[in-house]
């Protein structure tokens, strides 16, 4: 209906191969957000060119769909996070392609920064943020200018056997004080609900609080609280709850699904489980609606 | 004074609000139940949709375990390939499909009575036909499975649908009734007008539901589907709200209720919802099938979409079904056809379970 709110329901693909596009339409999405990303630079640059940025948009359009968040490879920073020779053309780089997706029409351009396994035990987490303000200083200003949110996603707090100084946004607190640090409106994050509550921290509040601040430029949309198997619906916070929340807060960005579940005669991609989740999240975007 | 289908309608808000302070509050216990028709008993449907968590089910009442897949578009309805009536259930084969479904944590709470051909074509031996009937409402009643579907209909619409193509190559049915507008009456089947259909609906109500009130069993009749007035020369009795009011009036008894779909309902041009009041206020609903449709000209002309693209407001019934306190089986139904989807549809029913399964914690939060 007219009027209503209308985040920008997607799916996290990792291809652009036809059977995932034409589900992806066919579950009535009409945006995508694309994880896999350093095959779609042609001729191996080590960055997007508008070109390859379009090739992509095409692809997507020939199935109705539109591109609404592109993750940057993850090798892409590593020069940024390990502080290696490479770090000033990889952020060159890294902000050529801002301005490519920026031309080609996408608004979110996700970036994961965790690498623990190979900062090695020696790094303090001092270190780490001066790396971390290093490469937003680098690289926000550009998307600003290109019009790009830049997302960053958190470190998994639930993933178990990882620890150490290096992982430096386990906590809210973390990943807004970086936003302080760099205080561009094109520096946000990657809402994972899923993870606000090993932070401690109160779901609603926080996705209201930080929505509000126009802080949260991708979210995804925790799937083991609404399906049954996964069980402890108490640890998760209600979802219609997190659903209103994102709409009292003003996010109309992407909102996609998260760790659906899978089943025994599940498809590749997962594709019964999130189909579970994505029917699961229109009800809710609808009933919030109402 | 003539009382008009909107009228009886418009009074059913009120009702509802009674019925609801009565028997359910909004942080309480009632919760409505939903469940999935069962097409096979193989451990891959049943611990599937046990997974979804789903709990209640729609018991068929043929064993078997070949999961198959069911085609978008029905079988072409050729009617009665004999005048042999229709035998009564076996209790042991019933038995054992209950015991199976059990085992995986299920509940069969429905069963469909399936096809009365003699006794919906008025031929000889119509009689036995209700009393097989009769004996099948007993058994299940003594099986502790509390409604019996049943549809009536001398020949259904059946080649008025077609496959096509929506959103993405999604694949739908949609139908179309000039299809089948000239199509002749089949000779094994004849012409049947609707004042026949009624006299022998009647009496089938008469005779079978005292046996369902003695049995603990709720009688759902399934609206005709596609509610169109006539096929082939027959006649389609219940393809109304009035229709459905009507038989309610007959035999007055919470046992005799209908299947509440709204998706034909929506095909009648009517609002879901406001129905759900209506019969729900007046425990007459005893069955609920939930798909959607895009309706082009009530009755006749009409597509059926995914759940939650389509003219119904599903959410506006999961409320209705919620506040006038329904409490038998509801059951995603019709779902389009996914490309690639599994044999089991897995994929599509997920998507609508899923759907469902939000509208309805949203109408019980």
């Amino acid at each position: 209906m007219a009027g209503d709110w209308k985040p920008r329901l997607a799916e996290n693909v990792s291809g652009l191969d036809e059977s995932t596009l034409r589900w992806v339409g066919q579950l009535g999405l009409e945006w995508v957000a694309l994880t896999v990303t350093e095959n779609i630079d042609i001729g191996r640059k080590g960055y997007w060119s508008r070109g390859d940025i379009e090739n992509v948009q095409d692809r997507c359009s020939a199935f109705g769909l539109r591109l609404a968040c592109l993750r940057l490879p993850a090798r892409w920073l590593d020069g940024p996070r390990l502080d290696n020779d490479e770090r000033d053309r990889a952020i060159e780089n890294i902000c050529t392609s801002l301005v490519s997706a920026g031309e080609g029409g996408v608004a979110v351009v996700e970036w994961p920064w965790s690498a623990e396994a190979r900062w090695g035990k020696d790094i303090s987490s001092t270190e780490v943020l001066d790396r971390l303000a290093h490469f937003g200083d680098g690289v926000m200003e550009t998307a600003e200018r290109a019009g790009i949110k830049m997302s960053l996603r958190p470190n998994d707090v639930q993933r178990i056997g990882v620890s150490g100084p290096a992982r430096v946004f386990v906590s809210l607190a973390q990943i807004e004080r970086y936003f302080s640090t760099i205080p561009s409106p094109a520096n946000g994050f990657t809402m994972s609900h899923r993870t606000i509550p090993g932070m401690e921290a109160d779901t609603i509040e926080a996705i209201r609080r930080i929505g509000a601040a126009g802080r949260i430029h991708h979210a995804e949309f925790n799937s083991a609280a609404i399906l049954p198997p996964r069980g402890s619906l108490g640890e998760y916070p209600n979802s219609l709850a997190v659903m209103r929340a994102y709409k009292e807060s003003g996010y109309v960005l992407a909102i996609v699904s998260d760790h659906a579940e899978s089943f025994p005669t599940d498809l590749r991609e997962n594709k019964i489980g999130c189909s579970y989740a994505h029917g699961y999240i229109r009800g809710l975007v609808q009933a919030v609606n109402a | 004074m003539t009382r008009t289908r909107r009228s009886l309608l418009a009074g059913a808000a009120a009702i509802a609000a009674v019925s609801f302070a009565a028997c359910h509050t909004r942080t309480g216990k009632h919760r409505l139940k939903l469940g999935k028709g069962l097409r096979d008993l193989s451990d891959q449907t049943l611990d599937f949709y046990q997974s979804l968590g789903i709990r209640h089910v729609v018991m068929p009442t043929r064993y078997s375990v070949r999961v198959s897949r069911r085609g978008l578009v029905p079988r072409t309805d050729t009617g009665p390939a004999s005048d042999a009536p229709r035998q009564p259930w076996n209790r042991d084969e019933l038995s054992r499909i209950k015991s199976r479904i059990e085992s995986k944590g299920l509940n069969p709470a429905m069963v469909h009575l399936g096809r009365m051909n003699l006794v919906t074509l008025g031929r000889p031996g119509a009689d036995r036909e209700v009393d097989a009937a009769k004996a099948n409402i007993r058994l299940i009643g003594e099986l502790g499975i509390p409604v019996l579907e049943y549809n009536f209909t001398p020949l259904r619409g059946s080649e008025g649908y077609s496959r096509t193509t929506g959103p993405s190559g999604i694949g739908l049915r949609d139908y179309d009734e000039a299809r089948t507008r000239n199509l002749p009456p089949l000779p094994n089947v004849g012409e049947h007008t609707r004042e026949q259909m009624w006299e022998r609906l009647e009496s089938f109500l008469r005779e079978v539901i005292p046996v369902a009130e003695q049995s603990g069993v709720r009688l759902a009749l399934h609206p005709n589907d596609p509610p169109v007035p006539v096929y082939r020369g027959a006649a389609q009795p219940v393809r109304s709200i009035a229709d459905q009011i009507r038989l309610i009036e007959t035999v007055d008894s919470p046992a005799n209720g209908i299947t509440l779909d709204t998706g034909v309902t929506t095909e009648m041009g009517e609002d879901a919802a406001e129905a759900i009041r209506y019969f729900g206020s007046r425990d007459r609903i005893n069955h609920v099938h939930f798909r959607n449709v895009r309706v082009d000209i009530p009755y006749y002309k009409y597509l059926e979409v995914r759940h939650d693209a389509g003219d119904c407001n599903m959410l506006a019934c999961m409320q209705a079904f919620s506040d006038v306190g329904y409490r038998y089986l509801l059951i995603p139904d019709h779902t389009p056809a996914f490309t690639g989807d599994t044999v089991g549809a897995e994929m599509s029913w997920a998507f609508a379970i899923g759907y469902l399964q939000s509208l309805k914690d949203a109408a019980e939060a």
